[in-house]
């Protein structure tokens, strides 16, 4: 009898929502149940939106749950000092498996992290002391060149 | 597009909660209230991620205006890389185009003055502008402590002295015209001579960036071993000891910099004096002098201003208490006032990479409070939530030229019951679940370290501003 006017209850509440919805227009659904997506997204810092191709971090949208889980529960037993192996260990295996859970469900999506944004480290050391001030000019527009070129060499080997 | 008023919502929200939205709709999806806005005051790596996340999460639902003084961002991350002309200040500008252009952020330029209202808010500008909303969120980052001779009422002598320390902060200077604090303390670095003193201080815990003061000695002493032939890098810690990543930094010290670094712990700043010459005394208050041609003071910190001026700040406190479930203000009678970032006093590292990660929290939140109106549950403080609320740090130094090392803590949050120094019974803390730093074995820096850092970096300015 509780359970029937519970489910009652559930199907007025349901009908009254949808109704108010539609007649007002002005109540919108809001996605807020699921607390693995805020769990999920401290891992966009370095592995980018959903888990997306970020050049020099694992593509985590394109594994699938058990190859994430796998992966990150070695590192929990394991003694490498590497920094992801740290960050694993912040998290229970329950909640590892909520994270690859989460992103083997992702649709993989461009990433905004494109070559034009990225920067690039200059590669020559700058020179002594008494060379510097000549330079100074003339290194700047050289630098920009090999920018330039650093650029067209990522480009071509996308 | 429909907009209510504050009485309608209130029926609308009475109406919602009689409903009692039954569990099974709430698995699913939970009533928001359309037209809600939030005003974000400050464009830095939290505010961006914050008006970000909010768009993003609410199907761009929530109207998210973003005020910054400036038109775009130099990130603070890497902008010791400046000092040694391995970046350009271009290189770590962040323009807020993506921002409106790909997720709909209104951005506005401006300085807050203030907000009045209570249920809804009227966020004042400089310019007399005003921008109505339902919640603020305080991203400003920091401001300095006064320090006699350097920055007091009336005086303010960082076109001489570059803190350095807001990296696009624009300074008025005789020489160089405006220019921001990175590119005037490049300059200055550039102006020294062989066998120059460059003093530097650390500022009081808590401070933004832990291992960046220590970072820009290495940098610094890198800068001037390598280019200028040899000189002196004074660095004055008021702590007894180097506050973090100690082992790297000290054989650094000891090591490769042994000939160019005196550290010097437990030096506290009293003054600075600046003669009509240029010469530059930094007095400390165990009666030491110390006299250079190039000085660099990173003064204490205490929350952007913005946070004191609305109230956000109780006395004697340098930064704003927040409860870390939802970075709402713990201050009692403020409730819709937010503050991530360095601001709060979360006992969290002050980084770029935890101000991204804190903004994530504070989003996913203020939605639920949102959703949270059409129904009796408090959604922010649901245990399933909760026990889920993480936030990490990872962040890397440059030691050499061209080698690096790293640390990383991951946060997990705590519920503290009852706590005396917390308002109410469901605030809790963000203790730290896993930390290292890469000197916990040998090597403690290195090249790969070093091209991480620039993937590291990358990924962090996309996830935030674009």
């Amino acid at each position: 009898m509780k359970n029937l006017s519970n489910r009652l209850k559930n199907a007025l509440c349901t009908g009254l929502f949808l109704v108010l919805y539609s007649v007002t227009g002005i109540v919108y659904a809001l996605d807020v149940v699921d607390p693995v997506r805020a769990m999920a997204a401290q891992c966009s810092q370095c592995h980018g939106m959903e888990g997306n191709n970020v050049k020099g971090f694992d593509n985590l949208n394109g594994e699938t749950a058990a190859e994430i889980s796998d992966e990150l529960v070695e590192m929990l037993g394991d003694s490498d000092n590497e920094l992801m192996h740290h960050q694993a260990k912040g998290y229970t295996v329950e909640k590892i498996n909520e994270l690859a859970n989460y992103f083997s469900e992702q649709v993989n999506v461009v990433n905004n992290n494109s070559d034009e944004d990225s920067i690039s480290q200059e590669e020559e050391p700058q020179n002594t002391e008494d060379e510097e001030d000549e330079e100074d000019e003339e290194d700047e527009e050289d630098e920009e060149d090999e920018e330039d070129e650093e650029d067209k060499e990522d480009k071509e080997d996308d | 597009m429909t907009q209510i008023n504050r009485r309608d919502f209130i029926k609308l929200s009475s109406a919602s909660a009689a409903l009692a939205i039954a569990p099974s709709i709430l698995k699913a999806e939970v009533a928001g209230i359309l037209g809600e806005r939030v005003v974000i005051i400050g464009g830095g790596f939290a505010g961006a991620t914050l008006a970000k996340y909010l768009r993003l999460w609410s199907n761009e639902k929530i109207h998210v205006t973003m005020i910054d003084k400036e038109p775009d961002h130099v990130s603070c991350v890497l902008s010791n890389l400046i000092l040694n002309d391995r970046l350009k200040l271009a290189d770590i500008t962040q323009s807020y185009a993506p921002l409106q252009d790909n997720y709909g952020v209104i951005v506005k330029q401006g300085v807050v003055t203030g907000v009045a209202g209570d249920a809804v808010k009227i966020v004042h500008l400089e310019n007399g502008e005003t921008v109505e909303c339902d919640y603020v969120a305080l991203a400003p980052g920091i401001e300095f402590m006064d320090l006699p001779g350097l920055k007091e009422d009336g005086i303010n002598n960082f076109d001489k002295v570059p803190h350095a320390w807001i990296a696009g902060e624009k300074t008025q200077t005789e020489e160089y015209g405006e220019i921001t604090q990175t590119e005037l303390l490049r300059k200055q670095l550039q102006g020294m001579n062989s066998g120059d003193t460059f003093i530097m201080t650390v500022p009081e815990s808590p401070y933004r960036c832990p291992p960046g003061p220590y970072e820009r000695a290495c940098v610094v002493a890198d800068y001037i071993q390598r280019v200028k032939g040899g000189g002196t890098v004074i660095v004055l810690d008021p702590h007894a000891d180097i506050t973090i990543e100690k082992e790297t930094f000290n054989k650094a010290f000891k090591g490769i910099y042994s000939e160019t670094v005196q550290y010097v712990p437990n030096a506290k700043l009293q003054s600075i004096e600046i003669s009509s010459n240029g010469e530059k005394v930094v007095k400390t208050t165990d009666g030491e002098e110390y006299t250079a041609n190039v000085v660099n003071i990173i003064p204490t910190h205490k929350a952007g201003k913005i946070v004191e001026t609305l109230g956000l700040l109780p006395t004697g406190k340098r930064f704003s208490p927040v409860d870390p479930a939802s970075y709402e203000s713990a201050v009692p009678g403020k409730s819709g006032f937010y503050i991530i970032g360095d601001a709060n006093d979360s006992g969290q590292p002050k980084s770029g990479h935890m101000a991204n990660s804190q903004a994530k929290v504070c989003a996913d939140a203020i939605i639920r409070v949102i959703a949270g109106k059409s129904t009796t549950e408090d959604l922010v403080h649901d245990p399933a939530r909760l026990s889920r609320i993480k936030t990490n740090s990872a962040c890397y130094s440059p030691i050499t030229y061209d080698e690096a090392s790293w640390l990383t803590a991951v946060f997990g949050y705590e519920t503290v019951i009852n706590s005396t120094e917390l308002v109410g019974d469901t605030f809790g803390s963000m203790k730290v679940v896993s930390e290292s730093f890469s000197s916990s074995h040998s090597p403690h820096w290195s090249r790969e370290n070093f091209d991480d850092m620039f993937d590291w970096a990358n990924s962090l300015f996309s996830n935030s501003f674009r």
